[in-house]
């Protein structure tokens, strides 16, 4: 592994930025993700009124993180952050099984957006230490994500809380990048 | 530089603070505590360098008198005297002025655990008391007198919250926030309202519930920072409680409405900017010494 990990950080620019953007309805985990992320403290999160930014160095990439609220009313808004995003990432509350009509439906707008057509995106099927939560199989089944052929795409099980999972994500956005670039 | 920082500080907390200290001890024939006491500085200002000297002592008992929450007052102060060497009758003005800032030290410790204790009290459905305060949150702010239609449904956004279900949007605030918006509206109904009635502006509106929600954080974070000393240290009681951090809350929240009207921003995604910029602002004014954190509808 060590080996490995020094390869490909040989391989990868160490200057390359990426502009990642982190949407999905209210409460699905988004500023926690993003504070894990950071290696910041999660005890305190309140909802995200407008939005939140941070660096973050991983890999020899410098991750621009921007995460926008997620409530109704703010989600018009969402399209001012769509120019030159590298990698979008959408975060679901996999127990929050009433909504996932809900947030279906945006993702599928998501990808009808122009700006974004051809962006890679990782689902993170969120909150997987609730004893509701829905697995990721059949999150993915339910969000039709077997039927895109446009873009590249995972889903990835985690628990921001706990940080299962979420390196993970990381690893497959940066392997994603590589391949583009 | 850092390096240079962390060496600099180690030096003057290892060896020159004990140093002038003791200087200071021959000089005046008195310990830090005695001269603190007998210097004359407002109390607030007194009560603030009581507690950092005690911080610093390198004395556990000492050290402890500074984070303990449910300090026994008097004998703590029996105990320091002993330890101090000082005598009672040499010193009676120290007995009673210690006494004083030693109280109001408890006091702050124990809003912060009151504080944190209904913070990290998880809002839960299943829990009647919690729904009671809920139902008893939406007939505050609907001084009307309309009826709450449903348990969950689209009228939450009403007041503020995200979406159907409010018991989402708390999270890591936990009751301390619900308990703060129901503060406001019960104690100062009529700038309650109008905060939220400026919320629902068309231009420069906000969701009143949540942004209530994100003021706690703000509030709880300067407390547990020990940023509301200033003030706290310089109330006549001696044991001021959690009502008075609730009045901070009121005054902290009021205080942004106004400031986010005047930065007359172009939408609700300036929130964040706009609230970096009114925390710079607050932190300015709670370094000054008399800082009063009261609102004028605050001060009769």
């Amino acid at each position: 592994m060590g080996l490995l990990s020094l390869l490909r950080k040989l391989r990868s620019n160490p200057d390359l930025e990426l502009r990642i953007l982190l949407l999905g309805l209210d409460n699905a985990g988004k500023t926690t993700l993003l504070k894990v992320l950071a290696s910041e403290d999660i005890t305190h999160i309140t909802p995200t009124q407008g939005f939140n930014i941070k660096s973050v160095q991983s890999k020899g990439f410098k991750l621009n993180v921007w995460d926008i609220g997620g409530q109704r009313r703010i989600r018009p808004y969402w399209k001012n952050y769509f120019e030159n995003t590298d990698i979008l990432i959408y975060v679901i509350d996999s127990a929050d099984r009433k909504r996932f009509e809900e947030t279906g439906e945006e993702l599928t707008e998501l990808f009808e957006e122009e700006k974004l057509a051809g962006v890679p995106v990782l689902v993170f099927a969120n909150k997987q230490d609730l004893v509701n939560a829905a697995r990721s199989s059949e999150i993915a089944d339910g969000l039709n994500l077997n039927s895109i052929r446009d873009r590249a795409w995972q889903i990835q099980p985690c628990s921001a809380v706990t940080g299962e999972g979420v390196k993970e994500g990381i690893e497959w956005m940066t392997q994603a990048c590589n391949k583009k670039k | 530089m850092e390096l240079f920082y962390n060496w600099w500080t180690n030096l003057y907390f290892l060896l020159l603070r004990p140093m002038l200290k003791l200087l200071f001890k021959w000089v005046t024939g008195q310990c830090e505590l005695l001269r603190i006491t007998y210097s004359n500085s407002h109390q607030a200002d007194r009560v603030k360098r009581i507690e950092t000297s005690l911080r610093l002592s390198r004395n556990i008992e000492l050290q402890k008198c500074a984070d303990n929450s449910d300090l026994d007052v008097t004998v703590s102060v029996e105990r320091i005297q002993v330890v101090k060497n000082i005598t009672p009758t040499a010193h009676p003005q120290f007995q009673v002025s210690f006494k004083d800032s030693l109280q109001r030290i408890a006091a702050y410790n124990q809003i912060i655990v009151q504080a944190e204790n209904l913070r990290k009290t998880k809002f839960s459905s299943d829990n009647e008391d919690h729904e009671e305060k809920l139902t008893k949150l939406w007939h505050l702010y609907n001084a009307d007198g309309a009826v709450l239609p449903s348990r969950v449904g689209h009228h939450w956004t009403e007041i503020g919250f995200q979406g159907d279900d409010p018991a989402t949007d708390f999270r890591g605030m936990g009751l301390l926030g619900l308990e703060q918006l129901i503060f406001f509206a019960e104690i100062y109904p009529q700038q309650a309202l109008n905060v939220l009635s400026q919320s629902r502006h068309p231009q420069f509106g906000f969701s009143f519930a949540i942004v209530g929600i994100n003021m706690t954080e703000m509030c709880v974070t300067l407390l547990n920072k020990r940023q509301f000393r200033s003030y706290i240290y310089s109330f006549e009681k001696p044991d001021p409680g959690l009502t008075d951090f609730h009045r901070i809350y009121c005054h902290i929240f009021h205080g942004f409405a106004q400031y986010w009207l005047a930065e007359r921003p172009n939408s609700i995604m300036e929130f964040g900017r706009v609230r970096e910029d009114y925390l710079q602002k607050v932190r300015t004014l709670l370094s000054a010494d008399n800082t009063l954190l009261l609102s004028e509808f605050q001060q009769s």
